[in-house]
């Protein structure tokens, strides 16, 4: 395991999404309205694009590009369902958030 | 009474199909309209889309998109945005809407042969959706630049151009005859749903949106970006039909209906793409240049597509990245040069600043498509602005239609690529560009360039005011000039001075 701090709790409150580079991988955290913190890659699996950009409502990540939906909270898609984003683990120690990005790949789907 | 959810009844509606019992199935799906390869009804009916939406979902989605698009233009419409724009963005934005908006209504009918003809009902219910977006796209694309049309009226040209002979109407005109007017349904879908939507147009959109952010323009980056968002559900009729043929043991047909698609499609993206990111955004607002753009989002996301879909890269590749090198570079310099037969006004915009980040980013500019523009800023300098003007007339190619050219200079490589049929002979810019006319001659033949019709007697008189008339030239609206009125050579005058 290869676990790096990546910010602190006080740098995305509840609802909010930010890219992150964490051991030269760009990765997406959120931090949802439930109080749970994910990591994903940053881009959508389609064309891409910087998922940062889209909309989050509960835990649906909406692409802004080609509104491709994604559950973040298990990264499989919602809409088209064939798709799936990469989910790095996540730990939270005290007020630091740490993410270990190591031997994942960032997926992408044919459509 | 509760609603179902979307996926508890969605796929039973959508494959809903017809059983003929009066007229047989032949009849009803003709296969020159349809599927000429007869692949069975019951293959077609796996035919599964990804990217799923009901009609209500789509009308309430495209009510908001509307909505949003409609209401920032009219927000922004106070701003004195496009009155002190200049005039390299003014060009992106006439070539743009003189060769996109009515394209998309072609696009729109294109559809609706799939709707018709689909052999999948799934293709065709996906189509239905596909052809209204079209429809869309046509009617936003002609009303955002009507109201320029009293600033300007180039402009006009959004709703005017397809109507018109313009030399790069006809090449627009030829390539989408080829790919989407008169082909059937599914070999349609790979080649414009593939390979042009996704392989090239989706990609590009998305630069667009860049750059016109970048440049302020935030009435047309929202305009790309809402259009944009339609292609999810469209642009997926190229993948299930690809996996279907090769399934089926049509692979090798459908390895070549997508070389010829997209190599016709490059042919004029990089004209309408490459030109303006390379040369017509100022230097300061350029976010990249065309080929990093073509290497980091269109090559390698295509080759990884079509691999993944157990097919190969296009035979031409080699050809391919060699055109990113040139074909643009040899565009610009034509476009210029001969800028009073295009309806918009081409900035040469090759002064010393320019020259420096064309050499970063080709290496080797400076000796080949340097000394064309090198004869062309001595002449400005020396006030022969006259010699400036060809007196000659270009060979075009008798596939995609543009002029014969390639890299100058020490190199020197522009050549014809000659073929024999029936007794005439036609020239071509490329190998792919001869390559596909060999596909099936029968169906390129009787095809004349804007050149033949000068030499077959079509335009009268067959000289320059003929000709630019024949083109809607002073008709729809006044030729191009430099868009800078030479301001770009000073930096070279100053240089010299000191």
């Amino acid at each position: 395991m290869a676990f790096e701090r990546v910010c602190s709790l006080d740098d995305l409150w509840q609802g909010e999404m930010e890219n992150f580079e964490v051991s030269g991988t760009e990765v997406l955290l959120i931090h949802l309205d439930d109080g749970s913190i994910h990591a994903i890659q940053s881009i959508c699996p389609h064309q891409e694009v910087e998922l940062v950009n889209g909309s989050l409502e509960g835990k649906v990540l909406t692409c802004s590009m080609h509104l491709w939906q994604f559950d973040v909270s298990s990264g499989e898609g919602i809409n088209p369902t064939h798709a799936e984003v990469a989910k790095y683990p996540v730990r939270v120690d005290g007020e630091d958030i740490f993410v270990d990005t190591k031997g994942i790949e960032p997926k992408f789907t044919l459509a | 009474m509760a609603l179902l959810e979307r996926n508890e009844w969605y796929d039973i509606a959508r494959d809903t199909n017809w059983t003929p019992t009066y007229v047989s199935q032949e009849n009803l799906f003709p296969p020159t309209m349809s599927d000429p390869y007869q692949i069975p009804i019951d293959e077609w009916e796996t035919f599964d889309e990804p990217y799923k939406v009901s009609f209500r979902e789509y009308v309430r989605t495209q009510r908001e998109k509307d909505g949003s698009a409609y209401s920032v233009k009219a927000a922004l419409s106070r701003s004195r945005f496009y009155d002190q724009a200049c005039e390299g963005w003014a060009s992106v934005l006439k070539l743009h809407y003189g060769t996109v908006a009515l394209t998309e209504y072609q696009a729109c009918q294109f559809q609706a042969r799939m709707v018709r003809f689909g052999p999948s009902p799934s293709m065709r219910n996906m189509a239905t959706f596909g052809m209204l977006d079209e429809m869309r796209h046509a009617q936003l694309q002609l009303f955002f630049p009507h109201e320029l049309v009293h600033r300007d009226r180039q402009y006009d040209w959004a709703h005017e151009a397809a109507h018109t002979n313009n030399w790069a109407v006809i090449g627009g005109r030829h390539a989408m005859d080829d790919i989407m007017m008169c082909r059937d349904a599914v070999t349609g879908s790979l080649m414009v749903s593939f390979a042009f939507e996704t392989g090239l147009t989706n990609l590009q959109m998305i630069g667009l949106s860049t750059d016109a952010a970048n440049m302020g323009d935030f009435t047309f980056s929202n305009l790309i970006t809402s259009i944009q968002s339609d292609e999810a559900r469209h642009a997926q009729l190229g993948t299930p039909t690809i996996e279907i043929m090769v399934r089926n043991g049509y692979k090798e047909d459908a390895q070549k209906i997508l070389d010829i698609a997209f190599w016709r499609v490059w042919r004029l993206f990089s004209v309408s793409v490459g030109i303006p990111m390379d040369y017509y955004i100022p230097l300061e607002q350029r976010h990249m240049s065309f080929k990093e753009f073509m290497h980091e989002w269109v090559n390698r996301q295509y080759v990884r597509q079509v691999e993944d879909l157990g097919l190969a890269k296009p035979w031409y590749w080699q050809h391919f990245l060699d055109d990113i090198e040139n074909h643009h570079h040899c565009q610009q310099g034509g476009i210029w040069s001969w800028r009073p037969t295009v309806w918009w006004n081409p900035p040469g915009a090759v002064g010393p600043k320019e020259r420096q980040w064309l050499e970063k980013k080709y290496p080797g500019w400076n000796d080949s498509y340097g000394t064309y523009w090198d004869v062309i800023t001595e002449n400005l300098l020396a006030d022969r602005e006259e010699k400036t003007h060809p007196e000659c007339v270009p060979i075009i190619c008798n596939m995609c239609q543009i002029p014969i050219s390639n890299r100058p200079g020490k190199a020197w490589k522009a050549r014809p690529y000659q073929f024999e049929h029936e007794g005439r002979r036609y020239n071509f810019c490329t190998e792919p560009c001869r390559w596909i006319f060999t596909t099936d001659p029968n169906r390129y033949k009787d095809h004349e360039t804007i050149v033949d019709r000068m030499y077959s007697g079509e335009i009268q008189p067959p000289d320059l005011d003929g000709v630019l008339k024949y083109m809607g030239i002073g008709v729809v609206s006044e030729g191009g000039r430099d868009g800078y009125n030479y301001q770009w050579i000073e930096g070279f005058r100053s240089a010299a001075a000191e």
